[in-house]
């Protein structure tokens, strides 16, 4: 965790007038000096920084390095509805835990999320061995897996929602049995998919990822434990390179880390020179703390509940968005007010996403699901009918909207188990 | 026959009795049948071989697509050095990931102090975003998605980056009129498979936009009925005598003093 004396560098250098004025601009500050803060109460009074902010400046105005210095650049999938939020990386801090889960591997095949194929590898030369990445085409698995199977990979890292796009060709090709590291991310993994990757990668740690796109100092917590052994909680600490906390989300007073407590998580990153610095980034994720102090590591520790947005959900191939839902309604001739509930349903090849609409319908439920399903996109080259005739989902169902007493949220994601992971 | 091919083609053939694949490229000439037995062969013996990996197709739903070894330390200099003729500041990459470029992409956009990004080629909307607003103005991509691409551009009406087009052997080797009419700086080359350069640009050849190509020195080049090509250095699998899958012809000399090639 940040010290003081490390968040008082970071909000000098984020407030420099010679620096870019994100910052300055948030805070209102008019004085040719940067902000100097005394105590942490004068740091719990900073105000939030969100995506918002942050996307409303081109990538230029808003980077504190050189182009030069900057390894890789990132960006939220844009298919929310807001424009992209674009972040440049350097590499990645307080990944000595990955070191270790990954130092029994001999290769690995990688999705461009949570890291980069490349940086993978410069993890394998830094501890010595032969760099052996293969990188993960979601689009095209198969040809991946082969080149793969090729090279001997043993690891994967890839998002949770690719599982099940990879277990059933890894099965087939025979590579199933020799794998003996998942790391996921994304979405923290359900039941059902946990026994999934148990059932197909017998012999593999699952080995989950908290992490944001958006944030430099990326991931942004490092696992508690791998999901071994039954284990069904995704369970995170904050890094020494990064300073967590936990705010109300309506009035965004702290909460101290008390077990069972809940808020919007904020992370601020790091000393020394990142592209963007995050004085107090509110992510938009909810957490709970599981710990005050954990046995092995004498550290508070959280696990993510999922989103405080809820105008968007992610799903396998894209992002369920709520303008793109009212937009399909609209055309519809149908009420715009709507839940989107998403299910698992077991499959031979792992679970698979099924929506439930509910809307104000009087007529065919089924013809409704039917042609909503043609023409709602979750992504600009994918249809959710689409999806469903490729197996990526169940088909979608119609229900009748019911009338609630608290604020309705677009999207709810069920899993087997009552906790979110 | 020359004696620079003689060494390459006598080097080549003790690794291929060290892998134990002589009996199949024992040959005159290699097809690319008799490579792909032979990478079927030595599958089980690449995870010990010090090497990075190439995909011997173009297309993922290729059932002959095997994995193609390269030297360890393959450094993209042909890319590097177009990232900076094209004076690029941040790099696109539009490449399909199975191609396995991500890597050495980035080690070319490292070596010319760029940073990369990586675009799903399907979601064009966030290419075209991050031309505007992600700091980035030059993309690597396929021929055939700079045609799409340029396109979705047009109609969006964000101008154009620089470019650095990888043919296939057997596509047209064109790009979009609107390019060539442009201003934006194009640059290209012909791989041999992903991640394998056999036909290369100079700056002046850049500037030329025509598909007029350099041999790329990693292979020494015969000229016959079809071109041959020989690994010119130590390689984990070194190519003898592979037929290049299109006849080329000399397209006059480049200002830079070296032959042109391109399509007879």
């Amino acid at each position: 965790m940040l010290s003081f004396t490390h968040v008082q560098r970071l909000v000098r250098r984020a407030t420099d007038p010679s620096g870019p004025s994100v910052y300055r601009d948030l805070y209102g500050l008019r004085s040719r000096e940067p902000l100097e803060i005394a105590s942490w109460e004068e740091w719990r009074r900073l105000r939030p920084i969100t995506k918002d902010i942050l996307s409303s400046y081109r990538t230029p105005e808003k980077r504190f390095l050189a182009p030069k210095d900057v390894d890789h650049i990132r960006a939220t999938s844009g298919t929310s509805g807001k424009p992209p939020l674009y972040s440049l990386r350097t590499p990645p801090r307080g990944v000595g835990y990955h070191d270790a889960y990954f130092a029994k591997t001999r290769a690995v095949m990688a999705f461009t999320v949570p890291f980069m194929p490349h940086w993978h590898e410069e993890r394998q030369a830094a501890a010595g061995k032969q760099k052996r990445v293969v990188a993960f085409d979601p689009q095209r698995p198969r040809a991946s897996l082969r080149v793969a199977k090729a090279a001997g990979v043993d690891a994967f890292s890839f998002f949770t929602f690719h599982v099940t796009r990879v277990s059933p060709i890894a099965q087939e090709i025979g590579i199933a049995e020799d794998i003996r590291l998942v790391e996921v991310c994304g979405e923290s993994c359900s039941g059902m998919l946990l026994a999934h990757i148990r059932r197909v990668f017998p012999n593999a740690r699952i080995l989950p990822l908290y992490g944001a796109s958006e944030v430099d100092d990326a991931p942004v917590g490092w696992p508690c434990r791998a999901l071994d052994d039954g284990e069904v909680r995704s369970v995170f600490h904050g890094k020494d390179t990064n300073l967590l906390e936990l705010v109300d989300p309506d009035t965004g007073a702290g909460i101290e880390p008390r077990a069972g407590a809940e808020g919007d998580i904020l992370v601020s990153a790091y000393p020394g020179e990142p592209c963007i610095p995050l004085v107090r980034y509110r992510i938009g994720d909810r957490v709970r703390v599981v710990e005050e102090a954990c046995r092995a590591h004498g550290l508070w520790s959280f696990e993510v509940l999922g989103r405080s947005d809820t105008d968007f959900m992610k799903i396998e191939g894209g992002v369920l968005r709520a303008d793109e839902v009212r937009r399909v309604l609209r055309e519809m001739r149908l009420p715009e007010e709507f839940e989107m509930h998403r299910y698992e349903a077991p499959t031979d090849t792992g679970p698979r996403s099924r929506l439930e609409l509910r809307i104000v319908c009087d007529g065919d439920a089924a013809g409704v699901a039917d042609e909503f399903s043609t023409r709602f996109r979750v992504s600009p080259a994918l249809t959710y009918a689409q999806g469903v005739a490729s197996g990526l989902y169940a088909p979608l169902t119609v229900r009748p909207l019911e009338e609630v007493p608290q604020k309705r949220r677009s999207f709810v994601a069920h899993r087997e188990d009552a906790k979110r992971h | 026959m020359d004696p620079h091919i003689e060494k390459a083609v006598e080097r080549a053939r003790a690794r291929y009795e060290q892998l134990g694949i002589s009996d199949v490229l024992s040959g005159p000439r290699t097809s690319f049948g008799q490579l792909s037995e032979a990478l079927e062969r030595i599958e089980a013996q690449i995870p010990n071989i010090p090497c990075r990996l190439f995909p011997t197709s173009f297309d993922a739903d290729d059932a002959a697509l095997r994995a193609l070894p390269v030297r360890p330390d393959w450094k993209w200099e042909s890319c590097e050095a177009a990232l900076r003729s094209l004076a690029a500041s941040g790099v696109m990459m539009r490449l399909p990931l199975f191609w396995q470029l991500e890597a050495p992409l980035h080690g070319a956009c490292r070596s010319a102090h760029v940073p990369i990004f990586v675009n799903d080629p399907e979601n064009m909307p966030l290419g075209s975003a991050a031309l505007k607003d992600g700091g980035v103005d030059a993309v690597v991509t396929t021929e055939r998605d700079a045609f799409a691409f340029s396109l979705h551009l047009d109609e969006k009406n964000v101008p154009y980056p620089s470019w650095l087009i990888i043919h296939e052997p057997r596509t047209e080797w064109r790009i979009p009129a609107s390019l060539e009419a442009s201003d934006a700086k194009v640059a290209r080359e012909v791989h041999l498979f992903p991640g394998v350069p056999a036909l290369t640009q100079c700056e002046a050849l850049h500037a030329a936009k025509e598909a007029r190509f350099h041999a790329c020195e990693e292979f020494i080049w015969e000229f016959e009925d079809a071109p041959l090509l020989t690994s010119a250095r130590e390689s984990p699998f070194p190519l003898v005598r592979y037929a290049f899958p299109v006849s080329l012809r000399e397209s006059g000399t480049c200002g830079c003093g070296k032959a042109t090639y391109s399509r007879a």
